[in-house]
């Protein structure tokens, strides 16, 4: 017998059988009973008319049942399912947030002294994660349990993929070899040493820190100072520690725990030319079961977004996070920024525009779980900005020409950006995604 | 030359010993010919169980030869492992009868007291209040957490040939109805009043005193079998989650009991019970959520609770708290609960189990009972329930709340109070409820999620683990009904909640199938069904010609899916569960639906064998 996947796919449907039966006598002990007449065994919702049209037709009725029936989106069960092939040629490398010829790009303008970039680069170059002096501190089991406000080893990890990640970026844009070195070192030490990752945010910590991880080592991986067998060996991490807690998302939760690992699993993917891996990550981008859902996530063409209810932080997290999944589609000529006509432009708007002091109308929304309910718009936070609008901004408005505003506005209130929260965001957008001019028109 | 025997056969038994692996077990006999001041051998056996209680060690086995014991046994020590248990055993085809009561004569008949007429069948006894010891039930009220009883009700109890009376509120209510009894301690002497109708108390009169027959003197009391006694009339008080659950066997905390073949009667609330003695009641909201504490499930439950037979309790057949975890409860007939009806609410049922992973629950005959039949909650997880009997029940036969799941409810004949009651299966913020070829008659479903009582704080566990995964709130989601048979009472009205489906099911005399899911379900008119009890067992006239054809796929682990938050349903050692074999073990025909899918099927197949008493 075939497991049946869904429950549209019965099977064949039963052969029809009119043969009455009798009935049963009845028994003379204390009973809970039911009327013990039988007529007929019939197979449709209509069993009552004999006549020959109708049973001809019931005999159909499965199959039309079958035809017409309103499949109920299992929202919070998940069953294996084959992705359509949305990258087969091989992945661009590097081609997460940054591809050669955006790091190109940086390293010109700073080298010439332009703006922005010049200022977005001196913020880059104060931040001590960016220190080629950085001291790596691994653990070999990080718990991230901030719900039961327990943490170990995870602060820790937050700063080092920092490091790992801005150390490669210094090194790309000024070529001091120190730099280099020491993004490998903090990837090597990492990959030596951890050996257990969890906790009751696991699927935040892996997908925020694994994106970062993997950023990093892409942005390495053809150092020669890099062996082969330590390039390996932190792939090998990310693909065994870091993948496995995020693999089926996080239905349950609101959308920003889906978009880590969205974002972590299209990076990991990229990362280690696992074609299976990205497209289940573009898939879930487009037709996701959860929260982090392109249409779940910004639920309309308002631009409201699922956690609009919840605070302001986690609603710039949210559509930060998604910006990031794009771009690495973008780095490999995918366009998820325009998925939904510009969906994600919309939520950036509406989330720049309340944070900068206006008002946005708002609907009572339920999520996709059931389980948050949101029936005001929430302003604890408001106005604290992300350093998240460059790469909106520069995508949508300057290479793209559609007008984002609110966005643009955000990003020159916070410009030059800096670091972001914990390794929530890359950060720093202004020097890395700051375009020159508008371009013709992409692909 | 002459070959001595002696230290051969010496020999032979040092060695033979050695080879069973503990060299030290003992059998230590109890005997109503016994004598605590003896060795307690067979030979020269104790008197008393506690006696006996008092020196087994880890590997012994206490033989208890018939008789009626009127103990309170406080068990001093644990077993060490499943090789090194203390046993506490009935001797070999003996009834070994354990008493929470004693005797009661020198009743008076009551003439010209405190009423203002005479009534011939009233009589009088008078307890010194030191012959109780420092516990008189009948000065002390039934009360605990949730308690919602009668304020009146006291934990005494007054037999006449091992029948409980009723008590009564007030004095003069003795006078007016026989088998009833009021009592009025003064502080120095306890005053009972019955009413023995037109019965002689002197044939045997008991009134109980101890309030449990077993239980631990502390924490960590673990691996203690109980086997074949019979166990009556304690004055056990209310069980709750959040306070004690006595019961008359109690666990007190320990792990690894088995009870099994036992009889217990005329428990003042629960029977067995499953206990955790204490847990942190400050801890709510989700980041110290409610038995968050308890995370090592090595340290908790594996109980073996099977055939026994639970009769006339007050309150609960089993009950348990945290100790459920990784235990069976199989094979266990379980009647008569709360049968005056004098109590309600969540910690009323046939089994209650609160704070349980990966118990399985099987194979028992629960009927009869004042309440519901199998109350999950709060906080279940992987919890089996398969091939159980449950009927004549006031309540719901099913009722689980809050938790995230999963429960995989399969293969069970149930019967319900009627669709038009309300009561049949009830889900109050019960997530991942997998209910699977059950036959349900007569029963109403209803889902809903109520608001979080513990604060946004359930604990979704990692899989087979007390491990905190998450902590937010359950809500009434992923509910799947597949391949049941409804007789007079359906999914018609449940709501359809976020990831609830339904398919393959059989509607059968009038029941209706969901308005949104049954793609693929069938619906007959009318079918000769009966579930009847005879003295001998349950049994079912059932004719699976006459239930629908519906090409169900085979339900397992893979065709459930995962659930987002606590992942598959699945056995407790981590190996998938498949639906292949029916309530008797007969392999499933691809075609067919409900508990019955074997070839042959007799007019009259009982369904549960009675436990008799002894």
């Amino acid at each position: 017998m075939n497991h049946i996947r869904s429950s549209n796919d019965p099977g064949s449907p039963p052969p029809p059988d009119w043969f009455p039966l009798c009935s049963l006598r009845s028994l003379r002990l204390e009973y809970v009973f039911l009327t013990a007449k039988i007529t007929r065994n019939a197979k449709s919702s209509r069993p009552d008319n004999h006549s020959k049209l109708h049973r001809f037709l019931r005999c159909l009725l499965p199959l039309v049942a079958l035809a017409f029936s309103v499949s109920v989106a299992p929202a919070q069960t998940i069953r294996p399912a084959a992705t359509p092939a949305y990258h087969p040629a091989p992945f661009v490398h590097p081609g997460l947030l940054h591809t050669a010829a955006d790091l190109a790009r940086m390293k010109q303008m700073v080298a010439a002294g332009r703006e922005p970039w010049k200022s977005g680069f001196a913020k880059l170059a104060a931040d001590p994660e960016s220190s080629a002096t950085w001291t790596p501190a691994p653990f070999e089991h990080v718990e991230r349990s901030l719900l039961t406000g327990h943490a170990v080893g995870i602060n820790e990890m937050n700063k080092d993929c920092n490091a790992a990640y801005q150390n490669a970026l210094m090194w790309w844009i000024t070529g001091d070899d120190a730099h280099a070195k020491k993004a490998v070192e903090i990837l090597n030490a990492w990959s030596g040493r951890l050996k257990v990752f969890d906790g009751t945010d696991i699927e935040l910590g892996a997908g925020i820190d694994g994106f970062k991880f993997a950023n990093a080592a892409e942005l390495m991986r053809n150092y020669p100072g890099w062996a082969p067998a330590d390039l390996a060996r932190c792939r090998q991490m990310l693909l065994t520690i870091f993948y496995p807690p995020l693999q089926d998302f996080a239905l349950w939760a609101h959308g920003n725990w889906d978009i880590a690992c969205m974002k972590a699993m299209i990076a990991i993917g990229v990362f280690s030319d696992d074609h299976a891996m990205f497209d289940r990550a573009v898939d879930y981008y487009y037709h996701g079961q959860g929260n982090g859902a392109i249409t779940h996530y910004v639920i309309d063409d308002t631009g409201q977004v699922q956690e609009s209810g919840r605070d302001q932080q986690h609603t710039q997290l949210g559509v930060g996070e998604l910006a990031e999944t794009c771009q690495v589609a973008w780095s490999q000529g995918l366009d998820l920024y325009g998925a939904s006509d510009n969906r994600l432009l919309k939520g950036f708007e509406y989330v720049a525009r309340f944070n900068l002091g206006e008002n946005v109308p708002f609907a009572f929304h339920v999520d996709t779980s059931g389980r948050f309910p949101a029936d005001r718009i929430a302003t604890n936070f408001r106005g604290r900005l992300r350093p998240i609008y460059e790469m909106a901004y520069n995508h949508y408005a300057v290479l793209k020409g559609i007008p984002a505003p609110w966005t643009q506005k955000a990003a020159e209130k916070l410009r030059p950006e800096g670091a972001a929260a914990g390794a929530d965001h890359p950060g720093f957008g202004t020097l890395l995604f700051s375009l020159p001019a508008p371009s013709p028109a992409p692909r | 030359m002459k070959i001595r025997i002696a230290p051969i056969i010496a020999f032979v038994l040092l060695f033979s010993g050695a080879l069973s692996g503990v060299v030290d077990a003992r059998e230590l006999h109890v005997a109503k010919s016994g004598n605590d001041a003896a060795a307690g051998t067979a030979a020269a056996p104790f008197l008393t169980i506690g006696r006996a209680a008092r020196d087994a060690q880890p590997g012994d086995t206490v033989v208890i030869h018939a008789g009626v014991y009127r103990e309170q046994v406080a068990l001093p020590r644990g077993g060490t492992s499943d090789d090194a248990r203390i046993s506490f055993v009935a001797a070999h085809g003996d009834a070994v009868v354990v008493k929470g009561s004693e005797p009661l004569a020198g009743w008076q008949r009551e003439s010209g007291s405190i009423w203002e007429r005479e009534s011939p069948g009233i009589w009088r006894a008078d307890v010194d209040d030191a012959k109780f010891g420092g516990f008189n039930p009948f000065a002390t009220l039934i009360s605990g957490p949730g308690y919602t009883g009668d304020s009146w009700r006291h934990l005494g109890e007054v037999y006449l040939n091992g029948v409980p009376l009723a008590e009564q509120p007030a004095s003069e209510a003795v006078d007016t109805g026989a088998r009833r009894w009021f009592a009025q301690d003064d502080g120095h002497v306890t005053h009972i009043w019955a009413n023995f109708g037109f019965a002689d108390p002197a044939q045997l009169a008991e009134i109980n005193m101890r309030p449990v027959a077993f239980a631990p003197a502390g924490p960590g009391v673990n691996y203690i079998t109980i086997d074949g006694l019979t166990i009556v009339q304690t004055a056990n008080n209310w069980a709750s989650p959040d306070g004690r659950q006595p019961g008359a066997i109690s666990t007190g905390g320990g792990t690894h009991w088995i009870i099994r073949n036992c009889t217990i009667a005329d428990a003042k609330c629960a029977g067995i019970s499953l206990e955790q003695p204490s847990r942190d009641l400050t801890r709510s909201g989700p980041n110290r959520p409610m038995f968050g504490e308890f995370d090592n499930i090595a340290a908790v439950g594996h109980h073996i609770v099977s055939n026994n037979l639970i009769q006339r309790c007050g309150q609960a057949g089993i009950f348990g708290v945290v100790h459920g975890t990784d235990s069976q409860i199989s094979g266990n007939q379980i009647e008569d609960i709360n049968g005056a009806g004098q109590l309600s609410g969540d910690d009323v049922g046939g089994i209650c189990l609160a704070c349980a992973v990966d118990s399985i629950i099987r194979g028992n005959l629960i009927r009869r009972v004042h309440g519901a039949g199998i109350v999950l909650g709060p906080l279940y997880q992987g919890v089996r329930i398969t091939g159980n009997v449950i009927m004549d029940t006031v309540g719901s036969p099913l009722y689980f709340f809050h938790s995230h799941g999963p429960v995989l409810v399969d293969d069970n004949v149930i019967s319900g109070p009627g669709a038009a009651t309300g009561e049949g299966v009830k889900l109050r913020s019960a997530e991942a409820s997998v209910f699977a070829r059950n036959l349900f008659a007569d029963c109403a479903f209803t889902s809903e999620s109520l608001p979080p009582y513990i604060i946004g704080g359930t604990i979704s566990y990692r899989p087979h683990s007390l491990v905190t995964k998450q902590t937010i709130p359950a809500i009434a989601l992923d509910n799947k009904w597949y391949a049941n048979i409804f007789v007079r009472g359906g999914l018609g009205k449940l709501p359809q909640h976020t990831g609830d489906e339904a398919n393959f099911n059989g509607y059968m005399a009038g029941a209706a199938a969901s308005p949104w899911g049954d793609a693929y379900s069938a619906t007959v008119t009318d079918l000769g069904f009966a579930l009847a009890s005879t003295p001998r067992a349950v049994v079912l006239r059932f004719n699976p010609e006459a239930v629908p054809r519906v090409n169900s796929p085979v339900i397992d682990t893979a065709f459930i899916g995962r659930f987002a938050l606590t992942e598959s349903i699945e056995q407790p050692d981590g190996e998938p569960i498949r639906l292949l074999t029916d309530f008797f073990g007969h392999a499933i025909p691809p075609d067919t639906i409900g508990p019955f899918g074997g070839a042959s099927w007799d007019t009259e197949k009982p369904l549960f064998k009675l436990l008799t008493q002894p």
